[in-house]
């Protein structure tokens, strides 16, 4: 089919703005089709940044917001030390030794632990934090208290190993009894770090981390959740509201080419949130973490993970309002329980495990690992967490999310 | 002539409801065809079916010679949309607009130009939420022209506008045509369809109730060129003894078909010959607005469409 006569030949018809020969765009781009054009990608991704910019109130909420976070926390808690102590329990097996006793001193001095006894009549100490849903332990051998100060004071002897227990998905309250330990330790001069052995090897800490060490990793896990979830709920029920996916699908313009600009822009804007957050913390607070090259991998994987899950609502709920209102239920509670704000490891036992089933408590983990604990591994079975989360929702929103109706 | 469009049997259910129920009808090149029909009429499930954007139940379509449904992103590329009640970004500028969708088809655009074209180069720089709802049916016309389009369809494109805007509008769909682009026009101002289209199809409950040329609708089912006679009630008894005029007469107006010459110069010899003041005389013909009230009222009573 062509065109009866071609405008731009009419010398007395008014020429558009453009005029390609119709027959050979048509085919050319026919042919091109099935790709992800990046000039599409780019321009929409340009669009919707520069739309988002002159909107101050999502401004607020995805970069400023969070700082004031950040500003606010750092001020109720600072020069505190732990979140607040995380419970261990300690069987003893070596007797009233003095150097045991001072070892327990000195443990309970960091702060960073509160300890509770079990005695050594109450069997296997695994057992009994299994029985009693706690996951911190440490079993003094005996003999222990001699060895260090045998050790101590110029003798010879193999070290005696301490024996931890810990919840290998739970980085923080292990790496911080770690870290507790490791403090005490130092007190007792020349007794190398050697004496501790575990069952899983968690990160060390040479340090005393503050409450705003750890604050970071949760509001950066909160910027992650915020603005990728919000804006695409919002983005996906409003545009199928207002008729504006099917104005695009009458362009050029790919689902997928869509879908990439949105995920681009919120990876732009939390690696901006990341920034800000990692920026004021240091220069503010004075906050020790780590800005490792492991996080990118999260910064990527998160938003991710919370675009897929805010398209999937905006797509399948009815109505805007209906999706607003998924939105919330989902993300307030997800919010509160992964430890944005207060850190998992301080809950009270029988909530922690209810913080394990959000998406968002493995981003703020593995934050935690990379940037407070240079825990790699315990990182990496995060970011292998996330990511089959993020495949998972994001296979899911594209099977679900559709330009046309049938 | 080639169709640009040609459409058999469709027919468009959602579930249980018929939106569209089999009709047929094509569109040939580089003319103006309009479809007119009350609300709910199954207007614009139509268009979109030929835009590409819904799927038919039954029928077969063709669309510059494409299936719009599996073959949508080639139609989209020669074809130019401007959806019914149009919306677009809010923050964004009619300026970055055109310039946006020139990226997405991959075509140079002088987007300064086509805004002045659809007179809304003052606006350029306004973001999308400042508009008016008149400046904003323009920036979703000149959007439909970007990709120099050889079908446009416009679903009722001058709703909202003011009288002159809409004028402005027209003018440019009489450009559009004469640079040989077919237009599709959906509408509900009768007035439009007249002025305009070369081809009218009046569609009610799904079905094309009738089709034609403005003007042979008017000539098929009007009542053809008449003189109405505004008559004082003296006149008015003078008038009815005039033979084959009683039937005419309606309160104080008589209307006499021009057809009718014997009776109309009667009537005028009659009210000469009674030496009474002489009404006002006026010459009226149907519109398409009565027509298109006198076919929809003849359906809504339930009644078949005169043939």
């Amino acid at each position: 089919m062509t065109l009866p006569s071609d405008p731009s030949s009419d010398p007395s018809a008014p020429s558009l703005p453009s005029s390609p020969a119709h027959g050979s765009r048509a085919k050319g781009a026919a042919r091109r089709r099935s790709f992800l054009r990046p000039s599409h990608v780019w321009a929409d991704f340009v669009l919707y940044t520069r739309a988002y910019m002159r909107n101050p109130e999502a401004l607020f909420f995805s970069l400023l917001f969070p700082v004031i976070l950040v500003l606010l926390f750092g001020a109720i808690f600072s020069g505190s030390s732990a979140p607040s102590a995380v419970p261990l329990y300690i069987q003893n097996l070596d007797g009233q030794n003095a150097t045991t006793l001072a070892f327990y001193h000195y443990v309970e001095e960091t702060g960073l632990v509160t300890i509770h006894n079990v005695s050594a009549s109450a069997g296997p100490l695994g057992t009994y934090l299994s029985q009693h849903s706690e996951s911190n332990g440490i079993v003094i051998p005996a003999g222990f208290g001699e060895q260090v100060w045998n050790l101590t004071h110029g003798g010879r002897g193999v070290p005696v190993a301490l024996q931890f227990y810990d919840n290998p998905f739970d980085s923080t309250s292990a790496a911080i009894v770690s870290g507790a330990v490791q403090l005490a330790l130092q007190n007792f001069k020349g007794a190398p770090v050697a004496y501790l052995a575990k069952a899983v090897p968690v990160g060390s800490l040479s340090f005393t981390p503050k409450t705003i060490d750890f604050e970071i990793p949760g509001l950066i896990g909160f910027a992650i959740l915020m603005t990728p979830m919000f804006s695409m709920v919002n983005v996906t029920s409003e545009y199928k509201k207002e008729k504006l996916f099917k104005a695009l699908s009458l362009t050029p313009l790919t689902k997928g080419e869509w879908l990439l600009s949105k995920i681009l822009f919120n990876w732009l804007l939390t690696f901006l949130a990341a920034a800000i957050l990692f920026a004021t913390g240091i220069l503010a607070y004075g906050a020790h973490v780590i800005v490792g090259p492991l996080l990118i991998p999260f910064l990527l994987v998160g938003p991710l993970l919370f675009v897929s899950l805010g398209m999937l609502i905006g797509t399948v709920s009815k109505r805007a309002e209906t999706a607003g209102i998924i939105g919330n239920l989902v993300t307030f509670p997800m919010m509160f329980l992964s430890g944005s704000f207060i850190p998992v490891s301080v809950m009270p036992g029988w909530l922690q495990p209810y913080a394990k089933v959000w998406p968002l408590y493995y981003v703020i983990d593995g934050i935690e690992s990379v940037s407070v604990f240079s825990d790699v591994a315990h990182a990496l079975i995060d970011l292998g967490i996330v990511s089959v989360m993020a495949a998972v929702a994001f296979v899911a929103a594209v099977l679900v999310f559709r330009w046309r109706e049938e | 002539m080639d169709a640009v469009i040609s459409v058999d049997g469709l027919v468009k259910e959602y579930g249980k409801l018929r939106a569209v129920d089999g009709i047929s009808f094509s569109v040939p090149t580089g003319k103006v065809y309009s479809f007119l029909g009350p609300n709910g009429a199954g207007k614009t499930t139509t268009v979109e079916i030929l835009e590409g954007l819904r799927r038919a139940t039954h029928g077969t379509l063709r669309v510059l010679g494409l299936d719009p449904w599996h073959d949508a992103g080639e139609v989209h590329r020669r074809v130019g949309v401007m959806p019914q009640g149009f919306r677009f970004f809010d923050k964004v500028t009619p300026l970055e607009a055109v310039q946006y969708y020139g990226r997405l088809f991959d075509v140079q655009v002088d987007a300064p130009a086509l805004l002045r074209r659809v007179l809304l180069e003052e606006k350029a720089n306004d973001t999308f939420d400042k508009l008016s709802g008149g400046q904003k049916q323009k920036l979703g016309i000149a959007l439909a022209l970007v990709n120099d389009p050889e079908l446009v369809f416009l679903d009722e494109p001058t709703t909202g506008l003011d009288p002159q805007a809409r004028r402005a509008v027209w003018e440019l769909l009489r450009e559009l045509r004469k640079e040989g682009r077919t237009i599709f026009l959906t509408t509900h101002y009768l007035e439009e369809a007249e002025n305009l289209a070369d081809q009218v199809a009046i569609i009610h409950h799904g079905k094309i109730v009738t089709e034609g040329s403005p003007a042979e609708l008017i000539a098929k089912y009007g009542r053809g060129p008449r003189i109405v006679l505004e008559a004082t009630p003296e006149l008015l008894k003078v008038l009815q003894r005039v033979p084959g005029l009683s039937s005419e007469v309606k309160g104080n107006q008589v209307e006499v078909p021009l057809h009718q010459k014997q009776v109309l110069i009667d009537a005028l010899q009659a009210i000469a010959a009674s030496g009474l003041v002489w009404p006002d005389i006026s010459t009226q013909r149907d519109t398409l607005e009565e027509v298109f009230i006198t076919l929809v009222g003849e359906m809504e009573e339930g009644g078949e469409v005169r043939a």
